[in-house]
């Protein structure tokens, strides 16, 4: 399916610019011949090449998908970044070698401002070609993956806050994926250490102190196992009916239902590097403790776009926006109470289409309604797979009566033997489906606390297939050179839990 | 009512007597709230007018006597040596004495707001504070921490009020403040402060004495103390101030509204710190008249659409029913079959892909499908067959309403994509690729989502740009790279809506997708509104004519809505090189700090060289990449 470039199909504009990177970085040609440009992103353009020396498929080789071509990916990153940021970048890179799932940094070159890193080149599908024609169990493929590397990438503090599926590079025939593009990825910082190591002598926290700081959010302090916020340093704000009527006698201000018109306050920052339609609640709700949790929001948008069929998902420009999307499918009530959670009030008044309990069905209710629109119109091929989906939800939400599978009737089958098979076959992908979507939904939990690990959601009953066949995928891992094991995956855990 | 002398066990106010040890005679007063606090002029009294005084305390004492009837008293405070209405410190003697003279005085809450006013007035008009430095000879080290702390939390009291603390003992200070017990100061040498402070009719008071004296002027030392460490809620003067004119007097009801509030009265969404010490993260509200229009409101709808397209965008104008439409899509279905089936093979049984597997089975559906659609309009031109003519006006019927639609209708986001020839799809799919690269929903809009051309464009222009480092929630800051530095200020509604628009406006913003444009519609005053309307319809006329060009090029979008028929491919060409240069070469720079519209011209900049030249920069790289190379 994929489009193998040919060199001489590769745009003059191109040619010019990689010759150009050759002058810039001379030494680039004694081991790679640059053959394409194949990305841009915000803050590089990546080539692909060939590795002349062979060196880093000899010592990398774990991570070429097919024996014959033998590429790499340059990335030059661009010369605005500052110095900083590339080596964040290429340092985690550097930590996170050692998973098959995640593209490590395997060279590297500077020659002044420029620097040119060197990755793998893993051949695969465009999300867009395969999205709409992924099998259930293909959609397990893909999400298995995906939370394999990302628990790896957990498991050594980090957080990637890009998952979308650009950065997932993902070959259907293959069933491999490989997370890329660490530019924005992070260290989580431990919110719990800061907190003990602030800790006053009547070993309370003078949240009071504390509010002012960005890095704090109310959130981290359920997790100290300390009261609320509130009373936690004497009467900070006085609530009526649930209202912050009073605060501090410095002004009593009732600010619940309107701001004031000259604002001095400081407006409150946080990272909220990312993606549009990929942050989690608490990246739009600007919570100054963000964790791994909010890349498993994002594997969950991904689910949601593989379900129904739709990509991308949601579209807004700026976040206040992406939170009424939000609000359009889980409801503003979930929402509020997921902006308490962050220490944050949210009203939502007189605006149609936003109601209070979300969209009706949940988000079952949600991708049914998104399927049926197309199986009303016609816009899916007749051997479109997601019609499996679209009848699954139609008996679980509309035929109440039988949850046992059952195929339309009215059509002629072959013979018994076939309808039998097929009956199987259903009652299989069902089973799929009932716990795809119970995925969905831990994806999609609105506290991050409560929202699903990597490592739980690897542990789901939706992935029971795959975690019998564990040993196969150890197999893969064992890679030539690297004496060091791979954590990324169950076999780790359950080693664990023996020795346990 | 508590009984006078419970309160004078408790902590008699005799701030105005200079420790003379005077009977005390200890006022009950009632503090109904401050509500009942009749404003007393104070201003024009002077001491000569003691007389006056003394029957207005008499009113008082009869008021009192009525007070008493009145079942409900919530508490009860007691005053001494109330009432002083003098505005020097040395008359003050006389006053109380007066006071004192006067028979089991009450104090009325009256007395009390005048007793509170005054000394307000001299601590911040002639109070110089001395705090006496000396201790008791016997004191634990222990003790004298507590004591120091005492004096910081005191100071602090004392400068809320206004008044003045001096380093240095010398003539003008008015009062001293020791720790010492004021009870022997004529047992101490002549040089020492305190009795030094005493000739000079300084007052001397011991810390009990002013805890009581600044508790009795409502300044709530727990509180001072609580926020000890957090210097931005410390009420000191400037603060309580500062804080008075932006919520206005702090003894108010809450709930009463004001005209310095903003109230939503429309459609609103507000997002906003429960502890308010940050600015509200969200305000938006629309007016009614804003929301008239249903297909086009200002936020976020759900518009489900079909064909795998965003369900926030919909189709638009996009109708997949029709007849070319029908044909486009049977065509890439049946491209796309074999790989689709394909995948349903290696997916058919397990997740881990069986590429052996030929084989695949398919659960009969009952649904309209693409090929159903396609037979269904075969059949109805077949039907028609017999008169070609008659064919022929239909199918141009088909198409004609619609190329009328994208001329009236406003709302239309884009044009038929099979308008585009495939050729030129390609030609100028490089520099449509490169723009792609800067703009953020080209793919939505130009053609939303579909993928009956996905095939053609190159992955790079499908990307969905990351939004860089941004911190903060305003599209405002979102230019050029994305690598600029947000700034923790407090930025001017307007001025951010502006910007906010410029933005927009550089980044191509449909009105019709975003809300961001007519959001800030409302943000904007008077003035300004109506020329944003203006941009904002002309935006929306832009929007007809394929492109997303919402620059200042007012002559292209003429030239655009006149010849709608004007062959379309040749015209987004020749427009998106217009703003290609303008777009893509603009940026912020991290190592220089500095915004640049042009890149090329940046990095030969004498500054970036310089920084770039410098290898001690790029040390942690270089480290990083002599490791990576270690292990070949």
């Amino acid at each position: 399916m994929s489009v193998k470039p040919v060199r001489n199909n590769v745009p003059e504009e191109i040619q010019e610019e990689m010759s150009r990177l050759y002058e810039e970085v001379p030494t680039l040609e004694d081991d790679y011949e640059l053959l394409d440009k194949i990305g841009e992103g915000t803050f590089s353009s990546v080539y692909k090449a060939k590795d002349l020396k062979g060196k880093i498929y000899q010592k990398y080789a774990s991570h070429f998908w097919s024996s014959e071509a033998k590429y790499v990916a340059l990335k030059k990153i661009y010369v605005t970044s500052s110095p900083q940021r590339i080596y964040n970048e290429l340092n985690l890179l550097y930590i996170l070698a050692g998973c098959i799932r995640v593209a490590p940094l395997c060279d590297a070159t500077r020659v002044r401002d420029q620097v040119i890193a060197v990755l793998p080149y893993y051949q695969h599908e465009e999300f867009r070609n395969f999205y709409r024609d992924l099998p259930i169990k293909g959609i397990k493929k893909y999400m298995w993956e995906l939370l394999q590397a990302l628990n790896f990438v957990h498991s050594k503090g980090i957080i990637h806050r890009d998952v979308k599926p650009t950065n997932f590079l993902y070959n259907p025939e293959l069933g491999r994926g490989v997370l890329v593009d660490f530019g924005l990825a992070e260290m989580q910082v431990n919110y719990l250490d800061e907190i003990n190591g602030q800790l006053n002598d009547d070993n309370t926290i003078s949240v009071k102190e504390r509010r002012h700081q960005e890095q704090f959010c109310p959130c981290i302090m359920r997790e100290a196992g300390l009261s609320a916020p509130h009373g936690v340093s004497g009467p900070m704000i006085t609530i009526q009916n649930g209202k912050v009527v009073h605060l501090n006698g410095l002004n009593n201000i009732d600010l619940t239902k309107g701001y004031p018109k000259y604002e001095t306050r400081r407006v409150k920052r946080a990272n909220r590097a990312g993606t549009r339609g990929f942050r989690a609640p608490e990246v739009l709700m600007k919570c100054g403790a963000q964790t791994t949790k909010i890349d498993i929001w994002s594997v969950g948008v991904i689910l949601l776009s593989l379900l129904s069929r739709r990509f991308p998902m949601f579209q807004s420009l700026d976040d206040t926006d992406s939170l009424l999307e939000l609000c359009s499918i889980f409801g503003w009530k979930k929402l509020k109470k997921c902006a308490n959670i962050h220490g944050l009030g949210f009203e939502v008044s007189n605006i149609q289409n936003i109601k209070e309990e979300g969209y009706p069905g949940g988000l079952k209710g949600f991708v049914y309604d998104l399927l049926n629109k197309e199986c009303e119109e016609g816009t899916f091929p007749e051997y479109s797979i997601s019609f499996e989906t679209h009848c699954y939800l139609s008996q679980e939400l509309h035929d109440k009566v039988s949850i046992e599978p059952k195929l339309p009737n009215g059509e002629d089958m072959k013979s018994r033997a076939d309808a039998y098979q097929l009956k199987k076959y259903q009652e299989e992908i069902w089973s799929d489906h009932f716990w795809c979507f119970q995925l969905l939904q831990q994806c999609f939990e609105m506290d991050p606390q409560k929202r699903s690990s990597a490592d739980e959601l690897i542990h789901s009953a939706f992935f029971y297939e795959l975690t019998d066949a564990g040993e196969t995928t150890e197999g893969e891992m064992t890679d030539d050179d690297l004496n060091n094991t791979d954590y990324s995956g169950v076999e780790d855990n359950d080693v664990l839990l023996i020795s346990g | 009512m508590i009984s006078p002398a419970k309160i004078t066990a408790r902590s008699p106010l005799k701030a105005a007597d200079t420790n003379s040890r005077v009977p005390r005679n200890s006022l009950s007063i009632n503090t109904d709230g401050s509500a009942n606090l009749a404003n007393t002029k104070v201003s024009g009294v002077d001491t000569g007018n003691l007389m006056l005084k003394k029957r207005s305390l008499e009113k008082l004492e009869q008021q009192q006597i009525q007070d008493k009837k009145r079942p409900k008293i919530e508490r009860g405070r007691s005053i001494e040596g109330a009432i002083v209405q003098v505005s020097k410190a040395l008359s003050l003697k006389n006053a109380e004495q007066d006071n004192q003279n006067h028979h089991q005085a009450k104090v009325t809450p009256n007395e009390l707001l005048e007793w509170q006013n005054n000394w307000k007035k001299i601590m911040r008009r002639e109070s110089r504070i001395y705090f006496d430095t000396t201790d008791e000879t016997d004191i634990s080290k222990h003790a004298r921490l507590k004591l120091d702390k005492k004096k910081e939390l005191l100071k602090r009291g004392f400068i809320s009020l206004g008044a003045q603390i001096t380093q240095f003992f010398d003539t003008s200070v008015t009062i001293v403040i020791t720790r010492r017990s004021v009870d022997r100061i004529s047992s101490l040498q002549d040089n020492d402060v305190l009795s030094r402070a005493k000739k000079g009719y300084m007052k001397v008071w011991n810390y009990e004495k002013s805890t009581r004296f600044l508790k009795n002027l409502n300044v709530d030392l727990d509180q001072l103390e609580k926020e000890k460490l957090n210097s931005l809620s410390t009420p000191t003067l400037s603060n309580l101030l500062q804080n008075e004119k932006l919520y206005g007097p702090s003894d108010r009801d809450p709930r009463t509204r004001r005209d310095d509030i903003h109230y939503f009265k429309y459609s609103s969404v507000y997002l906003y710190d429960l502890w308010q010490t940050w600015a509200p993260v969200i305000t938006l509200e629309w007016k009614p008249q804003e929301l008239m229009d249903v297909n086009n409101l200002p936020y976020p709808v759900l518009k489900m659409g079909t064909f795998g397209r965003c369900p926030f965008i919909g189709d638009g104008s996009c109708d997949e029913s029709s007849y070319k439409r029908v044909a486009k899509r049977y065509n890439r279905d049946k491209a796309n079959r074999s790989y689709a089936l394909r995948l349903r093979q290696l997916y058919q049984y397990h997740s881990e892909p069986s590429p052996d597997r030929t084989e695949f089975l398919l659960i009969p559906h009952t649904c309209l499908d693409s090929k159903h659609c396609y037979e269904k309009w075969q059949q109805k031109l077949n039907s028609h067959q017999t008169a070609l003519s008659n064919n022929e006006a239909k199918v141009s019927e088909i198409t004609v309403p619609k190329t009328k639609l994208s001329k009236v209708d406003e709302n239309t986001s884009w044009k038929e994509p099979i308008k585009v020839p495939e050729k030129t799809l390609s030609n100028i799919s490089l520099s449509h690729q490169q723009l792609l690269g800067t703009m953020i929903r080209q793919e939505t809009e130009e053609f939303p989502n579909d993928l009956c051309n996905s095939k053609n464009l190159n992955w790079v222009a499908q990307e969905i740009k990351a939004s860089g480092v941004h911190q903060s929630n305003d599209v405002a800051t979102s230019f050029g790279n994305g690598l600029g530095p947000t700034k923790a200020s407090v930025l001017s509604k307007n001025l951010k809506s502006l910007n906010r628009m410029v933005v927009d406006r550089r980044l191509g913003t449909k009105a019709n997708t975003t809300s961001s444009a007519s959001k800030i519609i409302s943000k904007i005053n008077n003035d300004e509104k109506e020329q944003s309307q203006s941009n904002a319809s002309r935006i929306n006329s832009t929007n007809t004519t394929t492109d997303n060009d919402n620059k200042d090029k007012d002559k292209d979008i003429k030239n655009t809505n006149k010849g709608v028929n004007v062959n379309l491919d040749k015209e987004a060409g020749t427009k998106k090189e217009i703003e290609k240069p303008v777009v893509r070469n603009s940026g912020y720079c991290e190592n220089c700090r500095v915004k640049y519209d042009s890149l090329d011209l940046h990095v030969k900049s004498e500054r970036h060289q310089s920084f770039a030249q410098n290898d001690l920069n790029f040390e942690s790289i270089d480290s990083l990449i002599s490791k990576l190379k270690f292990q070949f």
